[in-house]
């Protein structure tokens, strides 16, 4: 069973110009006492204004926004509300932009014809320090993680043997339970592990951004 | 006469040599001719009142004969003797000269009179000064000399034995003993003259035979459009092969500095040569190889050269010379850049094939897919007999559809399980809300490395179309998915507990569904296969792990 905070509330907030999905998220929430929306805005510099006004335990960003990526809005809001969990929504969550948001801060992905309850469940999950992850997205964690260490960058943060693990009895297709029965683990803590992962993942990619700027920077002498 | 091969004093040398040595002799021909004469008719007048003036006369005339003889013969033969000639010639001139000495041998005994010391002092000075000058004259052929000469110091030395005077008996012998002298120096004489002309002969081989290569190199030259050259650091000051002015098209006057040179750079490419090489004096690099292009003052052609060189370097490390080839490389180019041009549009052109492949087979597969499950939603709805609930499942498998076909896309692995790992990911939600329990028993298996996109897609649909029957017809509880390597194939094989169908029942009920299966594993060399029994049913696929070309 996940921990979750009852005491408090959880605010979520939305960046999102598709009023479908504004309507989806409003009802699911309508059946989640310990949850409130407190703000949607419907393009990236709707949402950039957002970050000046509220501050927000979940942030839902759907990638696909208007006028702009959704990426810069989560790098700015993983600046300015570190303690906030970032969720990128997407309607089919390809790895390659969810792997993309992971990079940028986020912490978790949604998919948007996924059922009320499992919307619910995954922002209450997601705040609560678990991380949603699919076989190709762990597939490209690792694959990321393997090609990470080349002459040219910075060395690396590492994933280690227990994180390595969690990620490849997911490429297996094991479920979050049954790696957690597999590793005599809670079912939380493996969300856990997923966490971590991608907290790696976005260092190592900010460590490269510093890097490759600072490269730039000499080169423009 | 025979030819003595042996290295003995007399003999005579092989023709081309001789013909050398005749010509030396042919040549004296002249010096003495007058010489002889005049002394012959001199030492008659002198003669003129002593009673053996008719002898002297007729040996006089004799002699005049002889030598008038070798004179036109000389003048004849010389220059003109050929190699086939020499032997000839030789034994011609042999015995002429063994004529003019027996001539000459003869005048002491006609001349000499014991009892006049005047005239026997003037013989023996005639005779000793003719010995002394035949020596450089005739020695060049030795035989021509020694059959000159013996007479003549035979004839000296029998006259001077038969006039019966004690003293006259040591000139004779002193005579004899000047005669040797005079054969050794002619000896050396004829081995020095022989050695110059073996000197000669050799230079005018060398000469002719570097003429030759020369002439080689500089055709292979003109003809790869390859120079060579070597050029002074210091100075700047280059000196080159004629095949370096062509490629140029510089006279061969043209100030011959690196700087002039580089006058003729393309603008694009000026001091790139001088450039590189204070690089490589820098670096001290073994290689030396740089192109660049030049315009011809010519025919204002733009030309690529390529010069290859090395450096060499004195004991301080200083740079000496440039020693190094010079190529017209513009047609390579030129050939290079049609072939690096003809190979990107070949790419295009796979790459547009390609796409194109892949584009007709996601159209033939939501077509087949998508297209037929839209449209009978559509029905449904538009027929009204449906629930909204049918209308909802149909949507649902519909996007399900759509997932796994973009899951299919992202497949660049050769990993069967990640491809089952996202089956999985996709439908389970789907099939827990069925309440049908999944155990996944998966164990590792081999790289798959036909597993493209293509083939992910069938493999996923043969999955999705069994996972679809057990869900519709089998009223099952749980699904149990395992893999395993057998032999050289690997299984996948779903299990579940339902009520084991009736194969030729499920065909009929669920229209092309098997035989699909059916099609699409043949398309990727797999083979399905059921087994049923009142306990469930096991679906198999057996999937090669190396595929055969077909």
């Amino acid at each position: 069973m996940d921990r979750t905070n009852s005491a408090t509330l959880i605010r979520v907030a939305l960046v999102e110009d598709d009023v479908r999905f504004q309507n989806d998220l409003i009802t699911a929430m309508q059946g989640a006492p310990d949850m409130q929306l407190i703000k949607v805005a419907e393009t990236c510099a709707q949402g950039l204004q957002l970050l000046d006004e509220v501050c927000a335990d979940v942030l839902l960003v759907d990638l696909g926004l208007p006028d702009g990526s959704g990426i810069d809005v989560i790098k700015t809001a993983h600046q300015k509300w570190p303690n906030c969990n970032i969720m990128v929504s997407s309607a089919f969550a390809d790895e390659t932009h969810v792997v993309r948001s992971i990079e940028a801060g986020a912490t978790g992905y949604l998919l948007k014809d996924s059922a009320p309850e499992k919307i619910v469940f995954e922002i209450r999950s997601l705040h609560a320090g678990g991380s949603p992850i699919s076989p190709l997205i762990a597939r490209q964690i690792l694959t990321r993680f393997r090609l990470a260490a080349t002459p040219l960058t910075p060395p690396p943060t590492l994933l280690s043997a227990r994180e390595q693990e969690v990620l490849e009895r997911i490429t297996k297709g094991f479920t979050i339970d049954e790696i957690a029965d597999q590793l005599a683990v809670s079912r939380f803590s493996v969300r856990t592990y997923v966490r971590r992962i991608y907290a790696k993942l976005e260092v190592n990619s900010r460590a490269e951004a510093i890097f490759e700027a600072r490269n730039q920077g000499w080169l423009a002498k | 006469m025979s030819l003595k091969l042996r290295k003995h004093p007399l003999h005579l040398a092989a023709p081309p040599i001789l013909v050398q040595q005749l010509q030396e002799l042919l040549n004296h021909a002249n010096n003495y001719v007058l010489a002889l004469t005049l002394i012959s008719a001199l030492v008659w007048a002198s003669q003129m009142h002593s009673g053996n003036a008719n002898a002297l006369g007729i040996w006089c005339i004799a002699v005049q004969f002889v030598t008038g003889a070798a004179f036109v013969h000389a003048g004849y033969w010389r220059l003109r003797v050929k190699p086939h000639q020499a032997y000839r010639v030789a034994r011609q001139l042999i015995v002429l000269s063994s004529l003019e000495g027996l001539l000459w041998g003869a005048l002491p005994l006609l001349a000499m009179d014991s009892t006049s010391l005047t005239t026997s002092v003037l013989i023996v000075s005639v005779i000793a000064a003719i010995m002394g000058g035949a020596p450089p004259l005739l020695s060049a052929v030795l035989p021509v000399y020694v059959g000159f000469a013996t007479p003549v110091a035979l004839g000296m030395a029998l006259a001077f034995w038969m006039a019966r005077n004690a003293a006259f008996d040591y000139l004779a012998i002193a005579a004899l003993i000047y005669f040797l002298t005079m054969l050794v120096g002619a000896r050396t004489s004829a081995q020095s003259i022989r050695t110059s002309i073996d000197l000669r002969l050799q230079l005018g081989n060398s000469l002719e035979k570097l003429r030759e290569s020369e002439a080689f190199l500089k055709e292979a030259q003109e003809m790869a459009s390859l120079g060579n050259y070597v050029l002074d650091i210091a100075s700047g000051r280059w000196q080159g092969s004629e095949a370096i002015f062509q490629m140029y098209g510089i006279a061969k006057d043209y100030e011959p500095t690196l700087a002039a040179l580089a006058r003729l750079d393309h603008p694009e490419d000026l001091h790139v040569m001088p450039t590189y090489i204070q690089q490589t004096i820098a670096t001290k690099s073994p290689i030396f190889d740089i192109s660049y292009r030049i315009i011809r003052p010519d025919n204002q052609q733009t030309r690529w050269l390529r010069a290859l060189g090395r450096m060499s370097f004195d004991e301080l490390g200083q740079p000496i010379k440039l020693f190094g080839t010079l190529q017209d490389i513009t047609e390579h180019r030129q050939r290079e850049a049609a072939l690096h041009e003809s190979n990107q549009r070949l790419r295009a052109i796979e790459q547009r094939q390609t796409l194109s492949q892949e584009r007709q087979r996601l159209m033939q597969d939501m077509h087949d897919g998508l297209g037929s499950s839209l449209v009978s939603a559509l029905r449904v709805v538009e027929c009204g007999k449906g629930s909204e609930l049918d209308v909802a499942q149909v949507l649902k498998s519909c996007i399900d559809d759509l997932k796994l076909a973009i899951d299919s896309m992202e497949t660049v692995e050769p990993d069967l399980l990640l491809l089952l790992a996202t089956f999985r990911f996709r439908l389970g939600p789907r099939l827990e809300s069925t309440g049908i329990a999944l155990r996944w028993e998966v164990n590792d298996v081999p790289a798959l490395i036909w597993l493209d996109p293509k083939n992910a897609l069938h493999i996923l649909r043969i999955l999705q179309e069994t996972f679809t029957n057990i869900i519709k017809h089998a009223h099952a509880t749980e699904i149990r998915v395992a893999t395993r390597v057998e032999g050289k194939r690997v299984l996948v094989s779903v299990l579940d507990n339902g009520q084991g169908f009736d194969w030729l029942a499920a065909r009929q009920h669920s229209g092309r569904g098997l035989s699909n299966q059916v099609r699409r594993a043949e398309a990727i060399g797999a083979e399905v296969a059921w087994q049923a029994n009142h306990s469930g049913t096991h679906f198999l696929m057996y999937l090669p792990i190396q595929q055969t070309t077909n």
